[in-house]
């Protein structure tokens, strides 16, 4: 087979194209001048020129591009996801590294690669593409979480995600292999027709799902987040958060509905028992926790427990539950991790995420602590914020399909959620104290990011036709 | 007419909160003076549009498009009910602002954004036709209030602390309202499934028909979350913890406004939505208000923290409530409105008066009170007016309301209604003990205590006078209330004729 590659089929990756043009031209820059401001610019307008090039992928959908990739309305939904989460990512940068010793501007370029890696992994329609785009995504990914070289915990966090990851790359690999062996093909479309039954099948499709649930923290796949989110800059574990896991939600919509044996009933009662135990431990580890990092980390947990329950369905009642889950959970873990960033930017990284330094924030930056306030309840998901729509969405496809235990589940997991979350949220509003009581200046690129952010937030929560 | 001002009498409260918020900075009383303001404003306007002569059917209607792509508009209504709910409101907003005029002195604007927030999802919930709306704002309730009793409350002595407390509340309030939220989108599946529209129209889910198992377990779903907002024993674990660590002003709010907003859902949405399940249900609705007014009775006899044994007594009217709810006769349920609106005003004058005795003595410590009739001039009196109207004195609105209850009741469950009139001479015992405690006995020091100023007499005598009317002529409310009953009525009981007669 072969393919003609014209100038119009490379239209819909114009996206992918922008950002690995941006990372050579980085590289190249960097090699000569070493000035971070034009790092940080064109790491920028980079982005910013993916995302206005989305209109144009928008109207040439679907597309497949060469057979390795594509590009249909899914595709361009994640994109966006992954563009804005970069596009916050590299924003909230400016802060934390021109504090850094030393290389700056490899820190945008590595931001760039793994933002391609993204893209390319939530296009991909082909196993090799799969594959390129998970390492692509993930290798910048163990450099950026140990950047603080001087941290103890930066440098933990980044051996343990680069040795987890290798073994979960492995897994999947291990996995692509046995299905391979059993249908010749490594085409995604073309692995419909597999035999359920087989034991190849079943047990190379459960290392594919290792592989991936790794990437999503999914128990008992977790142990590495809540020390990875802790140890890595702020702004990395803002890209862990969103980016990386939505380009993996992508290719596992893809994936539920190309390989019928994960709709097996034993496998669905797998999945169901992994969202059920995501859920559990998710909710109740973040209880005790002291630092904002860690309990995000163990709430991401948690939230893609959730999601499970609109996961297992979409090969018959379609994506868009998840996508109105994800969308809403992105922009609100982007404002949390946007705020976080601004007020622990300027000191040591360590300490920054504590309770403690966060107490009386609202006397310290009224707007940041409403905003962190708002992005929290979102997670919570409170009403008339975005997270509520997220969660009618699920409820409503479990209610559909019938998923009463899960759901139940669910209800359990969001009263717990409300005590980590509000508890958070109520310590900004208490009197601060002793040397912790100076003003949070925020710089300005950020607190329109913020702003932004926040705004969304509640935008869709009122009216969340946007959205739909 | 009615139908324009409907949505305003959300968005006043609203925007008196922003307002009184962003005015904090201005002038430090400025706050206090917007956020009554606005719940004058309410009440003026709404009582301005009464109408001369109430109704039987919806008094004003509006409908906006909201989320068209899952069936929800912006649909509010107002009938005699909530208009009486509203009213309510408005006036233990008024209260709930001059109560914590002295209590409250730090973040001043913020706290007046909460309370204004809670009026106006308290409102909301009285006037939401659509059942993503109402959810919407039963939710939104929690939050102000959380952040009331964690940043504004009181941390007891020997007590696990106030954000203890609100957790608590909180837990109770979103756990069970996410029930609700799976038994709503239940309904509107069950409803899509024979008529194939999405839609959380309250008046067109009235139409599901529902199979009988999944019609039951459904209505579970709303008794549930109403069930714990009652509350109803065994649900009632964060009551007294939310009231004893809670402001003033938030008490009022929570025995007057949130605790009826539960009845209020039995009346407007599980009855009607679920006649057939109701009717099933009835028995053992009645058997947990029974337990519900016995356990408040004796638990708050025992209490020596005042705000506790007040929490303790709401429990206990609220038994009578459900019990009068589920007795579906027009007496009962006109009784259940008279004691909502009574209920509201006895109780919360007793929460009042438990902050003026608190902001004097420092203390909600009956053991550390006694003899206060010699020291306190003009509380005493009216603390006893409070109490008599609790024990349900003849004259006092109370008791027109536990009378129209209990012969409602007598003639659909005589047994349980017998033994709930325990429940009325435990009332009398913990009013009578209360009063004891607190004002009779030998005084504990000599010193005089400052008399209350006209502000705080102010919000006294409005509910005395409020208890009063309703004791003495009790008609208006009930001539208001009647269509709105009678409707909810006909449609439980409809549903017993067809099945005796199915039956038969």
């Amino acid at each position: 087979m072969t393919t003609t590659i014209t100038l119009a089929t490379l239209i819909p990756i114009i996206p992918i194209l922008v950002l690995s043009g941006a990372a050579v031209l980085l590289m190249l820059l960097t090699a000569f001048f070493r000035i971070h401001v034009l790092a940080l610019l064109l790491g920028l307008s980079a982005t910013l020129i993916a995302m206005a090039s989305m209109s144009l992928v928008g109207q040439n959908l679907p597309a497949e591009v060469t057979p390795l990739l594509v590009v249909d309305g899914a595709t361009h939904f994640y994109w966006s996801m992954i563009l804005l989460s970069t596009l916050v990512c590299i924003g909230i940068s400016y802060g934390y590294v021109r504090n850094a010793p030393s290389f700056r501007e490899e820190w945008y370029l590595l931001l760039l690669i793994a933002a391609c890696g993204g893209l390319v992994l939530a296009a991909s329609s082909h196993m090799a593409s799969l594959f390129i785009g998970l390492e692509l995504m993930s290798v910048p990914l163990y450099g950026l979480a140990a950047f603080s070289l001087k941290n103890k915990r930066s440098l933990e966090a980044g051996i343990k995600y680069l040795v987890l990851s290798a073994t979960a790359s492995a897994f999947l690999l291990f996995g692509i292999a046995m299905l391979y062996a059993e249908s010749g093909t490594l085409m995604l479309t073309q692995w419909l027709d597999l035999p359920v039954g087989s034991p190849l099948v079943i047990l190379g499709s459960a290392m594919i799902l290792i592989g991936l649930g790794f990437k999503l923290s999914w128990v008992p796949f977790h142990t590495w987040t809540p020390d990875v989110y802790q140890g890595a800059p702020m702004p990395v574990t803002a890209f862990l958060a969103t980016a990386s896991k939505v380009a993996v939600i992508a290719v596992l919509v893809r994936l539920f509905v190309a390989l019928p044996v994960w709709q097996d009933n034993n496998f669905v009662l797998l999945l169901a028992l992994i969202a059920g135990a995501s859920i559990l431990f998710g909710n109740l580890l973040a209880i005790s926790q002291t630092s904002l990092k860690r309990l995000l980390a163990y709430s991401s947990i948690a939230h893609f427990g959730y999601l499970m329950i609109a996961l297992t369905i979409v090969a018959h009642h379609g994506s868009r539950s998840v996508w109105v889950y994800l969308a809403t959970y992105v922009i609100a873990s982007l404002g949390a991790f946007a705020v976080l960033t601004s007020v622990t930017a300027l000191k040591d990284d360590t300490n920054g995420d504590r309770f403690e330094a966060l107490k009386g924030l609202y006397q310290r930056n009224p707007l940041l602590a409403v905003a962190l306030a708002v992005c929290l309840i979102s997670m919570a998901g409170v009403p008339l914020t975005a997270g509520f729509i997220g969660k009618f969405a699920l409820f409503a496809s479990g209610v559909a399909t019938g998923q009463w235990i899960l759901l139940l589940l669910v209800v359990a997991g969001s009263a717990i959620g409300i005590y980590y979350y509000l508890r958070a949220v109520s310590i900004l509003f208490q009197p601060a104290t002793g040397t912790l009581s100076e003003r949070v200046n925020v710089p300005t690129f950020n607190g329109i990011l913020i702003a932004a952010l926040t705004f969304l937030t509640l935008l869709i929560g009122v009216w969340p036709d946007l959205l739909l | 007419m009615l139908n324009t001002i409907l949505p305003w009498l959300i968005l006043i409260p609203l925007l008196a909160g922003v307002l009184s918020w962003l005015s904090g900075r201005i002038h430090a009383q400025a706050p206090r003076w917007i956020a009554l303001a606005g719940m004058v404003t309410v009440a003026v306007l709404l009582g301005t549009h009464w109408p001369s002569t109430p109704q039987n059917s919806w008094w004003g209607e509006f409908q906006a498009p909201w989320i068209p792509g899952w069936g929800i508009s912006f649909h509010l209504g107002l009938d005699g009910l909530s208009a009486l709910m509203v009213l309510l409101a408005a006036l233990l907003g008024v209260i709930a602002v001059l109560a914590s005029w002295k209590e409250v002195q730090s973040s001043v604007g913020l706290f007046h954004l909460h309370l204004s927030l809670l009026l106006a999802a308290v409102i909301g919930i009285f006037l939401a036709l659509d059942l993503f709306l109402f959810f919407i704002c039963w939710e939104i309730m929690l939050l102000p209030m959380y952040f009331l009793i964690t940043l504004w409350g009181h941390d007891a002595e020997g007590g696990r602390g106030r954000f203890h407390a609100a957790s608590k509340f909180f837990i109770y309030g979103q756990a069970s309202g996410l029930l609700m939220l799976l038994a709503i989108i239940g309904l509107a599946f069950a409803n899509f499934s024979t008529t194939r529209a999405v839609t959380f129209d309250y008046t067109e889910l009235l139409q599901t028909q529902l199979d009988p198992v999944l019609g039951f377990t459904l209505m579970l779903g709303f008794f549930i979350a109403f069930a714990v907002k009652l509350p109803a024993v065994p649900f009632h674990g964060w009551l007294a913890d939310a009231h004893q660590h809670a402001p003033t002003g938030a008490s009022v709010d929570i025995t007057g406004l949130l605790l009826k907003t539960s009845a209020y859902g039995i009346l407007r949405f599980c009855l009607p939505l679920f006649p057939e399940a109701s009717q099933r249900f009835a028995e053992i609705a009645m058997l947990i208000g029974l337990a519900t007014v016995i356990y408040g009775g004796v638990l708050a006899f025992g209490q020596t923290h005042l705000k506790r044994l007040v929490a303790y007594t709401s429990i206990s009217h609220m038994g009578f409530i459900l019990i009068g709810i589920y007795a579906f006769n027009a007496v009962s349920l006109q009784g259940v409105v008279v004691m909502m609106v009574a209920g509201a005003l006895s109780t919360a004058g007793l929460f009042v008066l438990c902050g003026q005795l608190y902001e004097r003595l420092g203390t909600f410590d009956t053991r550390e009170m006694g003899g206060l009739w010699t020291r306190l001039p003009t509380l005493p009196p009216i603390a006893l007016f409070f109490a008599a109207a609790t024990l349900g004195l003849p004259g006092l609105g109370n008791f027109v309301g536990e009378f129209l209850v209990l012969m409602g009741a007598f003639k659909v469950a005589p047994e349980i209604t017998a033994i709930s009139t325990v429940g009325m001479v435990l009332a009398a015992v913990f009013a009578l003990a209360l009063v004891h405690r607190t004002l009779y006995g030998p005084a504990k020091s000599d010193e005089k205590i400052a008399a209350p100023v006209a502000r705080e007499q102010l919000a006294l005598f409005i509910m005395m006078a409020g208890l009063l009317l309703i004791g003495l002529y009790p008609q208006p409310l009930l001539d208001a209330s009647a269509g709105a009953i009678n409707h909810i009525q006909q449609a439980v009981s409809t549903t017993t004729a067809t099945a005796a007669h199915f039956g038969g």
